[in-house]
């Protein structure tokens, strides 16, 4: 009887899980095969359910005559997104290293801080940080945007870091320090290793923040312009859209996001959980 | 058990030394080092900023006009403003919508997540598309999906026998797309951390409770939740900061419209500043929006303090 009802529990719960599972992927699902349509059958009514498959508008996307941009914007959102988390991560690291470890006057008072900046809506800093890159003729240039979205995602690096590494037993590094090594071997060589995971969890909410960045990105360039505010620029201002080549410009940027996602979802559920969970 | 569950939840863990040891000055000098570079970025980027805001929002800075003192008349202005207001009020019913309807469904999907034996982690990697994708490029297909004349969702109404509509040109049905646009984003983020966090729960409590005859109900009701009350205020918090920011799915999705049924702050914001008339009008609603969401979180953050 309990076997029974415990078998029967089971397929509820799977079935609740895997109801929202297709539902809330049924519109990636949709996008991936309107990119694949036939550009004349992309907005049929009633939809076109079996098509033959073709990569013409991936084709025309990328084609240099069609007068579109959209390999330069993913080159820029690659470049963009790859910079930010190098600085991100070169940066936050030894702050929270220095954080955890060092002797720093009010501790308390700098944590409290970067709790605050991590919260802060970036949009607050939209009129003085347009003036700002505007007077170092920095506007439509990818570095204004490498250093805009290294310094959001700073903040909550450095908590996240130093919630790892506050784990970690602070004889550790006394231990080391008797033994001679410095400060940055015994970063390197005893505390990455042990923190690499949040490392890891704080790379990649870097990666798709700077990925999927658009407000910044939309405010700040005009024709260096990321991947997502390409897209979203010829929503807006062109009147004939083609929509099959905007389902494969939609694609190329969703795709490298899901492939990312599914192989690194290990430390993702990890960074969130501790994320949250550390606060 | 949930105490050790939420170690240090918003509250740094006391790092100060031993007081009466004297920080060698070496030690300080590296300290100095190792946050060098943070400092410089949060200062020149995040603090300087900031501070320009609030200079901006006390002067009168428009194209051929640049008077570098007004007082308080841009506060003022923005307090009196009605489309401001309206913005905010957007955003509350927004953010409150959205979070009461991900925290419901996250949960139960959670509680059935957390009972999970085999196949978990796919399932987890499934949930946790939608979260991840890009927002624009989520909301560009949405928007597809309610065109009028093409889009699927109308072509199901009809087939359905109902009267096909203008989903985005109506106030009502534009502002619950975007909530729904959330649910369909944010949910998996109360999915995966409740589910963690029940599975974290001491297995002897809840048994203890089952040898006493609690039923699922009572033991969800008197068990489960309050004990992972921290977590889900935490949580609570990180998805109210992230729905105060919100702009990516209603620049592309609606565009703050019809009329201003979807303007959320942010969007006001972007607007008034874009138009480049009003930059310190702008500059002035930045910083009142940096005080509601200041308020907001350091109650949020308090409540979760007491709560302990």
């Amino acid at each position: 009887m309990a076997a029974t009802r415990s078998r029967k529990g089971q397929t509820a719960v799977y079935s609740i899980v895997i109801l929202w599972v297709l539902i809330s992927l049924a519109p990636v699902v949709w996008m991936l095969l309107q990119s694949i349509k036939p550009a004349a059958q992309v907005f049929q009514i009633p939809p076109v359910w079996f098509f033959t498959p073709s990569l013409q508008n991936y084709r025309d996307l990328f084609s240099t005559t069609s007068g579109t941009q959209f390999g330069h914007y993913l080159l820029v959102s690659l470049t963009v997104t790859i910079c930010t988390v190098l600085l991100t991560i070169l940066a936050s690291v030894p702050a929270s290293y220095a954080l955890t470890f060092m002797r720093v006057r009010r501790p308390n008072f700098w944590l409290i801080l970067i709790l605050l900046a991590s919260m802060l809506p970036p949009v607050v800093l939209l009129v003085p940080l347009f003036q700002l890159w505007n007077d170092l003729h920095l506007l439509d240039n990818p570095v204004a945007l490498i250093l805009t979205y290294t310094a959001m995602n700073i903040p909550f690096t450095v908590w996240l870091v130093r919630g790892f590494m506050a784990q970690i037993p602070r004889e550790l590094r006394e231990s080391a320090l008797v033994d001679g090594a410095g400060d940055i071997r015994i970063l390197l060589q005893v505390m990455l290793p042990v923190v690499k995971s949040g490392i890891a969890a704080a790379a990649i909410f870097t990666v798709i923040s700077a990925w999927n960045e658009l407000l910044f990105a939309v405010l700040l360039t005009t024709d260096n312009r990321t991947a997502p505010a390409g897209i979203v620029a010829t929503l807006i201002s062109d009147r004939g859209i083609n929509w099959g080549k905007l389902y494969a410009a939609a694609t190329m940027v969703a795709i490298p996001i899901i492939l990312f996602t599914v192989a690194v979802q290990r430390h993702v559920v990890r960074g969130f959980t501790f994320g949250a969970v550390k606060g | 058990m949930s105490s050790v569950l939420i170690r240090s939840e918003a509250e740094p863990t006391p790092v100060r030394p031993p007081s009466g040891t004297r920080v060698p000055q070496k030690e300080r000098w590296a300290a100095f080092a190792f946050t060098l570079g943070a400092v410089i970025i949060l200062v020149g980027l995040i603090l300087y900023p900031l501070l320009d805001d609030i200079r901006l929002s006390f002067s009168r800075l428009s194209p051929g006009v640049s008077t570098p003192w007004v007082g308080l008349r841009n506060y003022k202005a923005v307090l009196t403003d009605p489309g401001f207001w309206a913005s905010v009020w957007v955003t509350a019913r927004y953010a409150l919508t959205a979070l009461i309807l991900e925290f419901v469904i996250g949960f139960g999907l959670a509680l059935a997540m957390a009972r999970i034996v085999r196949g978990g982690g796919v399932l987890r990697t499934l949930i946790l598309i939608p979260t991840m994708l890009t927002p624009a490029v989520a909301a560009i297909n949405f928007r597809n999906l309610l065109n009028f004349d093409s889009g699927l969702v109308n072509y199901f109404v009809t087939l359905l026998g109902g009267q096909p509509k203008a989903w985005l040109a109506d106030s009502g049905y534009s502002f619950a797309a975007l909530v729904l646009t959330d649910v369909w984003r944010s949910t998996p983020f109360f999915v995966l951390v409740l589910s963690a966090g029940l599975v974290a729960l001491s297995p002897e409590m809840i048994e203890a409770s089952e040898l006493d005859g609690a039923g699922g109900w009572q033991k969800l009701r008197y068990i489960q939740i309050p004990m992972l009350v921290p977590l889900i205020l935490v949580t609570v918090l990180f998805r109210v900061i992230d729905l105060f920011r919100t702009f990516d799915t209603v620049y592309t999705l609606t565009n703050g419209g019809p009329g201003n049924a979807t303007n959320v702050v942010a969007m006001q914001i972007y607007n008034d500043a874009n138009v480049g008339q009003y930059t310190s009008y702008a500059a002035t609603e930045a910083a009142v929006f940096m005080v509601l969401t200041l308020v907001v979180s350091v109650s949020l953050i308090r409540v979760m303090r007491s709560q302990r």
